[in-house]
């Protein structure tokens, strides 16, 4: 039924161009694409939204591209990630050689009261690769199949990624004393 | 603890990832930004299609001559209710089928009704 929503509205959207119709898709999806860029950015929620935006500004022009072939919100989550890793691209933003990113200490200087603080640390140990997959499966509850749609990874490489990830992880918390 | 192979601890993980779940984001204005900010080809494309298809749909009817088909349309209608009105035997009913019709009808109201009352229509 929600599939048959979403499809409803984008066609709407696609060929009477119904802007109303795409304003319930943005109002539908924003929070979870907001703390998908919340969790990538380690906190930063001004580059979060504007992210989230141009995720959401991209997803209404290219439109007539989506086929169907996966869901909506599969689709969006592709948009999403892509221009995470644009942005990325253009900043020239790289995990340093211990593979913990660059950009985390400056991020972690921006204030947010979504993200809270010992997610944040957690998240800042992983690399943006093992960072998207964890996020992808554990916070927004993506299965593997659908994480390699959204990435464009293979389901080997995801489950690498995510293997990888845990571990470190699972190291973390444990000298962090959560077990 | 439940350990699997190479150091995940999913309980521990699932544990964590709970205790700091992220609530859903208030929309506080957000979409409003994202709508103001689509481009605005768009709505200019979605007014000519919409005056395109007017259009057509104009031409269309008037070189099928519209205005007589609904008007030959019309009068089939309003031919064949008189036709049935006159045709109809007055003298078929009969007590027992007058009975019948009364009951059918009030069951079908007292169906609706009930189902109604039920949110199930």
């Amino acid at each position: 039924m929600k599939e048959l929503d979403d499809i409803s509205l984008v066609t709407q959207v696609a060929v009477f161009h119904n802007r109303k119709a795409f304003d319930k898709l943005v109002v539908k999806y924003q929070s979870p694409i907001r703390r998908f860029f919340l969790t990538q950015t380690r906190g930063d929620q001004q580059l979060s939204d504007d992210l989230a935006q141009d995720t959401f500004v991209k997803a209404y022009t290219n439109i007539t591209k989506f086929q169907g072939l996966s869901s909506f919100s599969t689709w969006l989550y592709r948009i999403a990630y892509n221009t995470l890793y644009d942005y990325f691209r253009r900043n020239k933003i790289t995990d340093d050689i211990d593979g913990v990113p660059a950009v985390a200490s400056r991020n972690s200087e921006n204030g947010d009261s979504n993200l809270k603080m010992d997610l944040k640390d957690a998240m800042q140990i992983l690399s943006d690769k093992e960072r998207s997959c964890v996020s992808l499966q554990l916070i927004e509850g993506q299965s593997i199949d659908k994480i390699a749609e959204i990435t464009g990874m293979n389901q080997g490489t995801v489950k690498s990624h995510l293997s990888r990830g845990k571990q470190k992880l699972t190291n973390y918390l444990k000298q962090n004393g959560y077990d | 603890m439940d350990m699997i192979d190479n150091n995940i601890d999913d309980e521990l993980l699932a544990k964590f990832f709970e205790n700091n779940r992220i609530d859903d984001i208030p929309d506080d204005g957000f979409s409003n930004r994202v709508m103001h900010n689509l481009p605005k080809h768009n709505e200019w494309i979605n007014t000519l299609w919409t005056a395109a298809c007017a259009i057509a749909i104009v031409i269309y009817f008037i070189i099928r001559n519209g205005f007589n088909v609904i008007k030959l349309a019309i009068l089939n209608i309003f031919g064949d209710v008189s036709g049935a009105a006159v045709s109809f035997k007055w003298g078929d009913l009969t007590p027992i089928l007058i009975y019948i019709g009364i009951v059918t009808v009030t069951l079908v109201a007292a169906y609706n009704v009930i189902m109604r009352e039920r949110h199930i229509v």
